[in-house]
C-alpha cells in the first residue's frame, strides 16, 4: 500500500474530460513532480487531492484511508497556490501560523513553529510585515512556510515557481528541494516545465490529455520514453518517419520518403514487429557533428539551414535531403578547434544507435 | 491638414508643460470646484447664522449669537437631533444584514445572473425618489396592500396603523437605501481572491472560519463605506418624513425646511444647519477613529 494512492480518477466538466481514469501510487517522503502541457488536467488532480474538487469516480487513499469525499479542511494536506493565495490582511506571522491556529494550537506553540517556518525559507524577522511588503520570491516562501507549518501528512504545490524571473526559479527551486530534504514531506509538485519536471522530483508522472502518459524516476521517462508524446514534450528531438526492420538481431529504421532514403540502426524493440510503421527521435544534444576523422555509424549528411548561437551550446537546423526534413542538432562548441559551421556549408552528423527512441506508430 | 495637426500637437504638449497650465488642470480645477460648490455656501450659512433676522424675513447683517443661543436654550431642537440620529442609526442597523447579505452573494455569486440582480439593485435609482415614496403608500397604508394582505389571510382584524407613523418612514428609508450598503459590500467581496477562501479551507478552516477569518475582515471597507452613506442619507432624510411620516415623525431636515420657509427665520435655519453639521461632523471623526482603533487592535492581536 502506497502512502497515497490515486485509483482510476476521472473528473468531467460537463462534456470535457479534464482527468481520464488516472492512477498513480505516491511513496511517503517522495517527491513527485506531475508535468503536462496546459490543460492536461494536473492541476484538476492536485485540487482533487486537496479536496477543492471532487472527482466524478475513481478514490483517492491517503495511508489507506479513503479520503475522495472529506472536504479540505478534515484532510491534512498543504497546498502551494500558483499566485500564493496570501492573506493581504494578515501579517505574515499570521499568514504562517493560519494552520496552526485553525488547529487549535497554542500561541506559544505558534509562534514557536513560526519561526522555525521563517527561518527554514531564510525570512527571519517577516513576523510582522503584511504579504505586499514583500517581494515576488518572499511572497512564494512565505507561501510554502504556510502550506508546511501544521505539519500536513502532504504539500502539494501548483506552479509555485511560474510567477518568478529566471533567477529567482531556479534558486527558490533548489531551496525547495533542500525544505523537502529537511523535513521529509511528501510533496506533489506540478508544472508545466520540464527542466523543473527533470530537476525536482525522485519520480516523474507525465500527463496529456486528461491521462496519465509516463510514470518513472525523471532520468528513466527521459532516456526511454514510453510514447510519442513524451519522447515529444521532454528535451528537444527530432521526429521522423518510418518503418522497423529486423535482421539477426540487428534492427534498423527506413526513414525518409517511401522509405528509401536512410537507414538508421536503432535499438531492438521485440514489441514492434517487422515493417511496422515507426516514429524515430532525434534528440538534438544526442546528435553530434562528425569530423569525418573515423569511420561511425548511423551517419548521413546535410547543408546548414540555420544558427541559433545560444552562448554554451550552437543550434544547427540542418536539412537532410535523405530525410527531405530539418533536423536540430545542439552543439557545443570547443574553442580549442575553430569548429564553428555557417550557413550554407555541407555538415556530416551521427548519432548512436543507444541515443534513438523508436516507437511504434505515427 | 496633417502639417497643422503636427504643429498642434506640440504647441498643445509644450502648454500642457507650463506649471501654472499644469497646476489649472490637475489640483486647481478641483479645487476650484471645491470651493464654488462647498466652501462658499457654507461660509455663507455661517455668514448668516451669526446674522439678525429682520422683521419682515430679511437677513439683517448685525452681528449676534442669538441664533445659537436659541438652540441652546431650546430642548426641542435637541431632542430632534437626538431623534433624527436615532431614526439613522435605526436605518442603518436594519440596511447593514440585509445589504450584506445581499452584497457578499452577489460578490461571490458565479452566476450569469448576477448582472441582471444588479441591475435590478440600481434599477429602483431610475424612478424619482419622490414616486418610489408615493409608492410606498399604496403598499402600507390601511387599505394598502399590506394590510388587505394580512386582513385576507385572516391575521389581522384590523389593519394595522404603519403607514404615517416612524414604522413608515423608516421601512421606506431602509428599502430605498439598500442599495447603499449592498454595492459597497459587493464591490469589497467581489475583489477578494476565490483562492484565498479555498488557501483557507486546506489550512483547516471550515465554510464558517474562512468566512469570519478572510471574507469577513476584507469587506470591512465596504461596510463601512455603506454605514456611512447609509446613516448620513437616512439621518438627513427630508422627503421620507415629510411623506411617509406621521405628526409625532420629527426629523431635522423638515424642521431646518420648516423654520426657512414658513417662519422666514434664515438665520436662525441658518445656524441649525451648522449645528447639526458640526454634530454628524463629530460623529464621523469618532466612527473612522474607532474603525482605525478596531483595525489597529485586529492587526495587533494574537
Amino acid at each position: 500500500m502506497a502512502f497515497l494512492e490515486l485509483d482510476a480518477l476521472s473528473k468531467q466538466f460537463g462534456d470535457l474530460t479534464a482527468v481520464d481514469d488516472v492512477s498513480l501510487d505516491i511513496e511517503e517522503g517522495s517527491f513527485v513532480t506531475i508535468v503536462g502541457p496546459s490543460g492536461c488536467g494536473k492541476t484538476t488532480i492536485l485540487r482533487s487531492i486537496t479536496g477543492l474538487e471532487t472527482p466524478s469516480s475513481g478514490e483517492i487513499r491517503l495511508q489507506g484511508e479513503d479520503i475522495t469525499e472529506l472536504p479540505p479542511y478534515r484532510r491534512n494536506i498543504g497546498l502551494v497556490f500558483q499566485d500564493y493565495a496570501l492573506f493581504p490582511h494578515k501579517t505574515v506571522f499570521d499568514n504562517v501560523a493560519f494552520g496552526l491556529k485553525m488547529r487549535g494550537a497554542s500561541e506559544e506553540r505558534q509562534r514557536e513553529r513560526v519561526e522555525e517556518m521563517l527561518e527554514m525559507v531564510n525570512l527571519e524577522g517577516y513576523e510582522e510585515k503584511y504579504p505586499n511588503e514583500c517581494s515576488g520570491g518572499e511572497q512564494q516562501r512565505i507561501a510554502v512556510a504556510r502550506a508546511i507549518a501544521f505539519d500536513p501528512d502532504l504539500v502539494l504545490m501548483d506552479e509555485p515557481l511560474s510567477n518568478l524571473d529566471k533567477n529567482l526559479r531556479n534558486s527558490i527551486r533548489t531551496e525547495l528541494r533542500r525544505i523537502q530534504n529537511e523535513t521529509g514531506v511528501t510533496t506533489v509538485y506540478v508544472t508545466h516545465n520540464q527542466n523543473e519536471a527533470l530537476s525536482l522530483g525522485d519520480k516523474l508522472a507525465v500527463m496529456n490529455n486528461g491521462e496519465l502518459e509516463q510514470y518513472d524516476a525523471p532520468e528513466t521517462v527521459y532516456r526511454n520514453p514510453s510514447s510519442p508524446f513524451v519522447a515529444d514534450f521532454l528535451g528537444r528531438s527530432t521526429q521522423v518517419h518510418g518503418t522497423y526492420h529486423r535482421q539477426n538481431g540487428t534492427a534498423t529504421a527506413r526513414l525518409g520518403p517511401a522509405d528509401s532514403g536512410l537507414e538508421l540502426t536503432v535499438p531492438p524493440n521485440d514489441d514492434i514487429a517487422d515493417g511496422d510503421e515507426v516514429s524515430v527521435f532525434l534528440r538534438d544534444e544526442k546528435l553530434k557533428l562528425h569530423d569525418g576523422s573515423q569511420p561511425r555509424d548511423n551517419t548521413f549528411a546535410g547543408v546548414i539551414e540555420d544558427v541559433d548561437y545560444r552562448g554554451r551550446d550552437v543550434n544547427y537546423f540542418i536539412h537532410v535531403p535523405e530525410l527531405d526534413q530539418t533536423i536540430q542538432v545542439s552543439h557545443i562548441p570547443d574553442n580549442a578547434s575553430s569548429d564553428f559551421l555557417d550557413v550554407g556549408d555541407d555538415a556530416q552528423v551521427y548519432i548512436l544507435p543507444e541515443n534513438i527512441t523508436c516507437l511504434e506508430g505515427r | 491638414m496633417s502639417t497643422s495637426d503636427s504643429r498642434l500637437g506640440p504647441m498643445f504638449d509644450d502648454l500642457m508643460e507650463h506649471d501654472l497650465a499644469r497646476f489649472l488642470a490637475a489640483p486647481g480645477s478641483g479645487l476650484i470646484w471645491i470651493f464654488l460648490f462647498l466652501v462658499l455656501p457654507m461660509t455663507v450659512i455661517v455668514v448668516i447664522s451669526f446674522a439678525t433676522n429682520g422683521e419682515y424675513g430679511n437677513v439683517v447683517y448685525e452681528f449676534t449669537t442669538a441664533n445659537y443661543q436659541r438652540f441652546v436654550n431650546g430642548q426641542v431642537y435637541h431632542q430632534i437631533i437626538v431623534d433624527s440620529l436615532i431614526a439613522g442609526v435605526v436605518v442603518t442597523g436594519l440596511a447593514l444584514p440585509f445589504g450584506y447579505t445581499a452584497g457578499y452573494f452577489l460578490g461571490r455569486s458565479k452566476t450569469d445572473w448576477k448582472w441582471v440582480l444588479l441591475g435590478l439593485v440600481v434599477l429602483q435609482y431610475w424612478v424619482p425618489f419622490i414616486i418610489r415614496t408615493y409608492a410606498w403608500i399604496i403598499v402600507l397604508s390601511n387599505n394598502g396592500l399590506i394590510n388587505q394582505l394580512l386582513l385576507g389571510l385572516g391575521a389581522i382584524s384590523n389593519p394595522l396603523d404603519i403607514m404615517y407613523t416612524q414604522y413608515s418612514m423608516i421601512i421606506g428609508l431602509t428599502v430605498s437605501l439598500l442599495p447603499f450598503m449592498i454595492l459597497p459590500v459587493y464591490v469589497s467581496v467581489s475583489t477578494i481572491d476565490e483562492d484565498q477562501i479555498h488557501a483557507a479551507k486546506t489550512l483547516g478552516a471550515t465554510d464558517f472560519r474562512a468566512f469570519r477569518e478572510i471574507t469577513f475582515p476584507q469587506s470591512l471597507p465596504g461596510i463601512v463605506s455603506g454605514v456611512l452613506f447609509v446613516f448620513i442619507i437616512s439621518a438627513g432624510a427630508f422627503l421620507a418624513p415629510t411623506l411617509l411620516g406621521g405628526p409625532k415623525t420629527r426629523m431635522i431636515a423638515p424642521v431646518i425646511e420648516t423654520v426657512f420657509m414658513i417662519d422666514f427665520n434664515w438665520p436662525f435655519a441658518a445656524a441649525l444647519s451648522i449645528v447639526y453639521f458640526l454634530v454628524i461632523a463629530f460623529l464621523l471623526y469618532l466612527f473612522t477613529r474607532r474603525v482605525d482603533l478596531e483595525e489597529a487592535l485586529d492587526t495587533g492581536a494574537v
